[in-house]
């Protein structure tokens, strides 16, 4: 299986992930809400959307990091080789810039913690959506996105000085670009009151939550009562 | 009490979170670790020859060299196939490259002449550099007397225009000498064998060929 087949198994999350962002999702939404219910909801979508562009940018790092290790193994890459612009090995095979100027490590690696700390902060978010900590957990994501964005300035710069361009790379950096747009999607919808399903969306109630969740509990609304009641 | 395990309900989601992310991160590492073997670029013995390219003389003419471009990543460790590299970094004007040089002239025979040796080939580069010294001036021209000079039929590569060689390969004195595989991997640094030099080494490092 060449180097660009492989790199298609890496897209499948990201793809999903970004249809889930989309008015798309409406007919992927039903797929996951088999297993996730909450799927079919904004949030849901956007939970789920960026947690697969996340995992895809997780499992393309670590493809990174195997391509940066076998290069070592070899001396000079045959992974994916090519005649054109596109050319992983020459960008990880590089011994001038593939690993970082500070601690020394592969590109691939650093990848993975970012990925790995992003995955874990909206993870826990999807696992308790009402908890008073998400907000956090959304900014962190959001601070580490544009943290990112810098590092990826410096990688294309360096992709720019070896004149070629690693695709493996290139699938990682959208990837961070595409969880920071569902960081901040995230954030977005938590901060309009756009979180939960049984808020109306107005002002006053999104205060009233914002209040609840600064003193440290969100007290649960079940669906089923609040229906009874309109009956 | 209830507040306490409210803390602890909100706890468990980001544990749940936290088992999740470590088994993928450390399982994704633990492959990586497994499948891959991953030699780093150094001088010391094991590790994969750094960069060495320029121009060098050819006994007739001055051409580009790269010792890297000849590397065979498919060697396999034993085989007598494949070219073995002794790598010398020289000063014209050191007294010890000299003495060297001598001995290098004796030992001709042993420098690519393969099967003749009975062993697996063995090419030899000498790298000149300035440390500077006094003496001779570090010239293109000077480094073609000192090759005439002693008989030699081998490369010279040209490492005095600027430090480049010498820093990668960090050199602090000379002559240095390494054999390097023909996988690129370093096989002896001089500076790891003060009791064994070069030619011994050859003798030692050097596979035999089956039959000869």
């Amino acid at each position: 299986m060449d180097a660009e087949t492989q790199l298609l198994f890496h897209w499948i999350p990201i793809v999903i992930g970004l249809l889930m962002f989309t008015p798309a999702s409406s007919q992927l939404a039903p797929i996951f809400s088999k297993i996730w219910p909450s799927a079919m909801s904004h949030r849901g979508k956007l939970l789920i959307g960026t947690l697969l562009v996340m995992f895809g940018g997780f499992t393309v790092s670590v493809h990174t990091l195997w391509i940066h290790n076998k290069a070592l193994e070899f001396g000079s890459g045959s992974f994916c080789a090519g005649g054109g612009v596109w050319d992983c090995s020459s960008v990880i095979g590089n011994n001038e810039w593939n690993v970082d100027p500070v601690f020394g490590l592969p590109w691939g690696i650093l990848g993975m913690f970012a990925f790995t700390a992003s995955l874990w902060l909206i993870l826990s978010v999807a696992k308790d959506p009402n908890a008073v900590w998400a907000r956090n957990h959304l900014r962190i994501a959001r601070l580490i996105g544009i943290g990112g964005i810098v590092i990826i300035l410096y990688l294309v710069y360096a992709e720019f000085s070896i004149g070629k361009i690693c695709q493996y790379c290139t699938t990682a950096h959208l990837a961070h670009v595409f969880g920071l747009v569902g960081s901040v999607l995230l954030l977005k919808a938590y901060e309009e009151n756009n979180w939960n399903d049984d808020t109306d969306g107005s002002e006053e109630e999104g205060q009233s939550i914002r209040t609840r969740k600064k003193q440290g509990y969100v007290a649960p609304v079940l669906r089923s009562s609040s229906s009874e009641e309109e009956e | 009490m209830k507040r306490r395990l409210r803390h602890s309900e909100s706890g468990d989601a980001r544990a749940d979170a936290t088992m999740l992310i470590m088994v993928l991160f450390f399982g994704s590492l633990a492959y990586v670790a497994m499948t891959t073997n991953p030699v780093y670029v150094g001088v010391s013995e094991g590790q994969r020859a750094p960069d060495l390219s320029g121009s060098a003389y050819d006994g007739t003419t001055w051409v580009d060299y790269s010792l890297n471009s000849s590397f065979d990543p498919d060697w396999v460790e034993g085989s007598s196939d494949g070219n073995w590299t002794i790598v010398e970094f020289m000063d014209i004007n050191c007294g010890y490259c000299k003495k060297s040089a001598t001995t290098i002239g004796e030992n001709l025979e042993l420098i690519d002449n393969s099967p003749a040796t009975g062993r697996a080939n063995v090419k030899f580069v000498a790298v000149a550099i300035s440390l500077p010294l006094g003496g001779d001036e570090y010239t293109k021209e000077n480094v073609i007397n000192f090759r005439n000079t002693y008989g030699h039929d081998f490369h010279y590569l040209d490492g005095m225009a600027d430090d480049t060689q010498k820093e990668k390969w960090q050199i602090k004195a000379t002559p240095t000498y390494f054999m390097v595989k023909p996988n690129g991997v370093i096989a002896w640094a001089g500076a790891e064998h003060s009791d064994e030099d070069v030619w011994d080494a050859y003798g030692r490092l050097v596979p035999l060929i089956e039959g000869a």
